[in-house]
């Protein structure tokens, strides 16, 4: 069985009478351990795909199974638990809290699995998101605030954000989009290793090297999805 | 989410808007100091009154002609004859009542004090030698008259401070005589100052015996009269048998009232409760006001945080997370505003008692509970329709929220 499979799904949005098909009666299946990379041009859906994909956004018309279970009736609550106990996501604007240092931000996941029946203690807590952040090369900055980081020094906290509550499955929006090559590089090697070790990486990139390097690349354009291409 | 880690998020969210905070919790630190004041100047005053009664005279009876009438509010029934009120009435309570330590009849006027140099219009009570048992007579020099002077209608008078002020000055009144209206009065004692006493201003009076009084004003019936009852327990009983022996007097009839100290005091101090309510409800609305000052900033809170509360939603924060995380902070905003508002008032009544000593109107202890509990009630009403409104936001609009 897939761990996520999307059937016919669409997301609509509507301005005024126009209407925008983000996602236009796309199906796809993801098995368990797959490291995806999305591409396409701009404004053809990828972010959209995402946000629905972790439960952050709900599709117009089409199912989306969840490791089997149907997800359009859970509840509000339920699908933040899901977000925080089996998913990370790195998003394409970051979205640091502005007035936390790089080591709350990126502790913050942790605060909120106490509510889920997996209380962290704060030392672990603290412990966590700073062996996140040295991940992501960041342990020399854990006490700046994100206005106080370069742009790919924010994009790194954000991604260890995204790997402190070891998630199962991990969306990325462009997260080497302002990293030079060889911290793009080193980003995309820490994907490679959390995959092999299981945990499902589906990842939005515009850079080709990158692309070439996952398994399988979906090509959207205009909602649609174009290729499936699957490494040999 | 953890009560610390909820705790710490409103401390610092207060803290980072430190001059926004402080202006909101003033709003509430004047409600709460309003009510807490107002009802500490309620109290005092009680407490004032309550003082004069005691220094009056404590265990005072009343006794007064005419029946008050309290359940038909139609007075004395037409035609039923007021018997007067005599010494013959004070003689037999004397006699029979146990449980008084002192009795006298009370005459009441206005006369002339005059001798060789000055004339000045003074209040006489009339009254016999227990009197200064019954309310508390402070005699500066020489001494109240006696029994027998008032039984052989002695003409000797007692002055009060000033009155004996103006008509001698410096020299000594004792011994000497005064006319009160034609009648000369020989001066046997002299009041030390003793002030106002519930309104009544002791030392611009003169006492003389009842029976002097009633020849002084041609007269044959008391004011009223005034006893004291032997202790605190026994003015229920000093009652009943006053009561018992007057009734008797008159066949049965009661035309007359009988009060105590205790009684008066009662009905004084239930219209100064209801007074003490009433400003400190009129307080408690200026406490709505503040706590509207806290609904206000709250929802500009929420909405400068938007973003953030998309933030924590999509990391996995529930809506009742969101939800405590901003009603902490309207609980931190009236935690500051009462705590500060009860301590201030508290401290400014000391400070006023310390300056003021006579009037002594240090806040009581039971109003600093429910005050301090109201401002955070009104705080947290006033806080839950934003922090409701902040859990309400769809996770990817607060998102995508500039
Ligand atoms: N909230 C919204 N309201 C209206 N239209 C939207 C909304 N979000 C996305 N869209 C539209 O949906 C389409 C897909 O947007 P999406 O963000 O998924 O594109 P994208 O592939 O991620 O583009 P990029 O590579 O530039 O990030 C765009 O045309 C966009 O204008
Ligand atoms: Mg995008």
């Amino acid at each position: 069985m897939a761990l996520l499979s999307l059937d016919s799904i669409t997301k609509l949005f509507t301005r005024g009478d126009e209407e925008i098909r983000a996602i236009d009666g796309l199906s796809l299946e993801v098995e368990a351990g797959e490291f995806i990379a999305i591409t396409g041009a701009s404004g053809s859906g990828k972010s959209t795909l995402l946000y629905i994909l972790g439960l952050l956004d709900v599709p117009s018309a089409g199912r989306y199974l969840l490791d089997g279970s149907p997800t359009e009736s859970l509840s509000d609550d339920r699908r933040a638990e899901l977000r925080n106990r089996f998913m990370g996501f790195v998003f394409q604007g970051f979205h640091l809290l502005p007035r936390a240092s790089a080591l709350r931000n990126v502790t913050m996941p942790l605060v909120y699995s106490g509510g889920y029946g997996e209380r962290v203690p704060e030392p672990e807590q603290r412990a966590r998101a700073e062996a996140a952040l040295s991940t992501v090369g960041l342990a020399d900055r854990m006490l700046h605030l994100p206005n106080e980081l370069s742009g790919g020094q924010r994009q790194r906290v954000a991604i260890a954000r995204a790997l402190v509550n070891r998630p199962k499955l991990l969306f990325a929006d462009e997260p080497t989009g302002n990293l030079d090559s060889r911290s793009g590089k080193e980003i995309l090697a820490l994907f490679e290793q959390l995959n092999a070790a299981g945990v499902t990486v589906i990842m939005v990139t515009h850079d080709p090297s990158i692309a070439q390097r996952a398994r399988r690349r979906l090509v959207l354009g205009d909602g649609k999805l174009l290729e499936d291409i699957r490494a040999a | 989410m953890q009560l610390k880690e909820i705790a710490r998020l409103s401390v610092e969210s207060l803290f980072s808007q430190r001059l926004r905070t402080g202006l909101t919790v003033l709003g509430m630190v004047i409600g709460v100091a309003a009510v807490v004041l107002l009802v500490s100047v309620g109290h005092g005053a009680k407490n004032y009154v309550a003082r004069e009664f005691e220094d009056l005279g404590a265990n005072l009876i009343v006794v007064q002609p005419g029946k008050s009438d309290k359940k038909t509010h139609m007075g004395p029934p037409i035609g039923a004859a007021q018997r007067k009120m005599t010494t013959d009435d004070v003689r037999a309570i004397e006699r029979r009542a146990l449980n008084l330590e002192a009795v006298s009849g009370l005459v009441l006027g206005t006369v002339s004090a005059r001798n060789e140099d000055s004339i000045s219009n003074i209040t006489v009570f009339g009254t016999n030698e227990q009197f200064p048992r019954i309310l508390t007579i402070k005699i500066a020099l020489g001494e109240y008259f006696t029994r027998e002077e008032d039984e052989y209608r002695r003409r000797v008078v007692v002055l009060g401070h000033n009155v004996a002020q103006e008509l001698f000055g410096d020299e000594n009144p004792l011994g000497r005589s005064i006319k009160l209206n034609e009648s000369e009065f020989k001066i046997v004692g002299v009041m030390a100052p003793m002030g106002d006493k519930l309104g009544l201003s002791f030392d611009e009076l003169g006492f003389i015996p009842t029976e002097a009084a009633l020849k002084l004003f041609n007269d044959d019936k008391l004011f009223g009269i005034r006893a004291t009852a032997s202790s605190r327990v026994s003015i229920d009983d000093a009652v009943a048998e006053i009561t018992e022996i007057l009734k008797e007097r008159r066949d049965g009839e009661e035309d007359f009232t009988v009060l105590t100290q205790v009684s008066m005091m009662e009905s004084l101090n239930t219209i100064l409760d209801m007074l003490t309510y009433v400003l400190g409800a009129i307080a408690a609305i200026s406490m709505l006001v503040g706590g509207i000052g806290i609904m206000n900033i709250m929802w500009v809170s929420v909405v400068e945080r938007t973003q953030e509360i998309g933030i924590r939603r999509a990391v996995g924060a529930r809506k009742r997370d969101i939800l405590q995380q901003f009603l902490a902070e309207a609980l931190g905003l009236s935690l500051l505003g009462g705590s500060l508002g009860v301590g201030g008032a508290l401290t400014l009544t000391y400070v006023l008692y310390f300056i003021f000593p006579s009037f002594d109107m240090r806040a009581p202890g039971w109003i600093l509970g429910p005050a301090f509990l109201l401002a955070l009630v009104v705080g947290i009403t006033f806080g839950v329709i934003p922090a409701w409104r902040a859990s309400k936001i769809e996770t990817l609009d607060a998102l995508r929220y500039e």
